[in-house]
């Protein structure tokens, strides 16, 4: 009965593991991201994953003419550098962080409404340790109230 | 009889492992089969071989900024716009009380700018019913809407409450692997939105900076739909949610926007780009009406 106890535990703790890496990815945005955005009002639209070291993500949105915008991207230190880029919808790049020390975070003027892309980038590490690194990245937006 | 009994435990785990990793829903157009992002697993490589994934996310305006954006149009607050407080009890599957609760959030946005205490007061004790009923932890409780009317005065201090609300519903939701949920909160703040923006128009007079904001959402609805295609692997339940917005597809592919890229410039100081490019937008008040009425009818489905 005891080993049943200790085997139906360890099924529990790896059939959760997901949920819990996920929850981790949501608590680390809260904590260390969402303070990135003030003064700037979050758009209350989390977007947020644990990606290897390689994956790329997207978040398509749109920017309003006249609105102030600031894109925080975040992520845990094992991946490292992240890049971001804002591109137009023929994908022609608008702002890359690479140029600016990979920032984490940067505001937009937008005197047009239009689609934006924001690509983001994990880099692929060149190290001679075999296993993917993996951590969790957020994109978050806010806007600027007047 | 340990063997067997391995056997199963092992099975059970493959059988978990498979399910639990094949759950994101915000997973697009993979380039390989890799592990699945936001599961929290990497696969364990011998040699290191990468499977790059990309993940796509669709955002669409919150009730708050779409409040901002009309908020210099100087028209009359007209309360029949909202959505009535006395249905809050008709809402009682999971889609019509996150709907309802995103139409709810966009009338508080609304009431809000208009100054109307009371009605703020109402509606966020609305809100926070729907979004305890969706089993989203409340903080604060009663502290909060007593922080509320303390703060009566303070269009700040309720922005900051209602995007708190909605920013805590939002991470719960998705932390608990219901971001379909999130996506028709979002939907529904969206549509009640559109909803006041195209009936705050008058007729025989209508402001062409609030013509020029409905017709800037054609953006919007082209997101949404793919917004809760990501989210809803079977569609039955949306279909006719879906329906609605094909309709709204088809009459905002009749408005033109036509951007034309100006320069960009970077202050790296001060972290800031400027997107000079300028949108020419092409709409008119027939168009207009035509989004306005499939918009009601999509509205008057969700709330009734």
């Amino acid at each position: 009965m005891k080993k049943l106890i200790i085997k139906f535990s360890i099924y529990l703790l790896i059939s959760t593991l997901p949920i819990l890496g996920y929850s981790q990815c949501k608590s680390f945005t809260k904590q260390v991201c969402m303070p990135k955005l003030d003064p700037y009002i979050y758009n209350g639209q989390l977007n947020s994953a644990i990606l290897n070291e390689g994956d790329i993500a997207e978040l398509v949105l749109t920017f309003y003419g006249g609105q102030d915008y600031r894109i925080a991207v975040c992520s845990e230190e094992e991946i490292g550098n992240v890049q971001f880029k804002l591109l137009d919808t023929d994908r022609n790049p608008i702002f890359d962080n690479a140029e600016q020390e990979y920032a984490d975070y940067w505001d937009f003027k937008c005197n047009s409404t239009q689609q934006i892309i924001v690509e983001v980038t994990v880099p692929e590490s060149d190290g001679v340790d075999s296993s993917i690194k993996n951590g969790c990245v957020s994109i978050l937006v806010g806007f600027l109230s007047k | 009889m340990f063997l067997k009994f391995d056997n199963k435990i092992v099975a059970i785990f493959a059988i978990s492992l498979l399910l639990s990793c094949g759950g994101n829903q915000n997973n697009a157009n993979n380039k390989t089969t890799g592990n699945s992002p936001g599961s929290g697993f990497a696969p364990e490589n011998t040699e290191k071989q990468i499977s790059n994934v990309k993940t796509i996310f669709y955002n669409i305006p919150s009730p708050v900024e779409l409040a901002e954006l009309t908020q210099n149009a100087n028209l009359n607050y007209n309360v029949d716009l909202l959505n009535s407080l006395d249905k809050l009890d008709q809402y009682t599957s999971t889609t019509s009380k996150a709907m309802n609760l995103g139409i709810y959030g966009a009338d508080l946005s609304y009431t809000r700018l208009y100054d109307q205490v009371q009605e703020s007061i109402n509606y966020l004790a609305a809100i926070r019913k729907l979004s305890e009923s969706l089993g989203v932890p409340q903080d604060g409780g009663a502290e909060t809407i007593s922080r509320l009317e303390e703060n009566i005065n303070n269009k700040d201090s309720l922005l900051l409450i209602i995007t708190n609300i909605y920013t805590n519903a939002d991470l719960y939701l998705k932390e608990n692997e219901r971001a379909g949920t999130a996506a028709l909160i979002i939907t529904g703040g969206w549509i009640e939105a559109l909803h006041i923006a195209t009936n705050m128009l008058d007729e025989e007079n209508p402001n062409p900076e609030i013509m020029e904001r409905i017709a800037e959402q054609k953006y919007s609805v082209d997101n949404i739909i793919k917004l809760l295609n990501s989210n809803f692997k079977s569609k039955e339940s949306l279909k006719e949610i879906l329906g609605f917005f094909e309709e709204l597809k088809v009459a905002f592919s009749k408005v033109e926007l036509v951007l034309d890229k100006g320069d960009v410039q970077t202050d790296a100081e001060n972290k800031v780009t400027s997107i000079n490019s300028k949108t020419q937008i092409y709409v008119n008040f027939d168009q207009i009406k035509e989004i306005k009425t499939i918009n009601d009818k999509l509205r008057q489905f969700i709330i009734s």
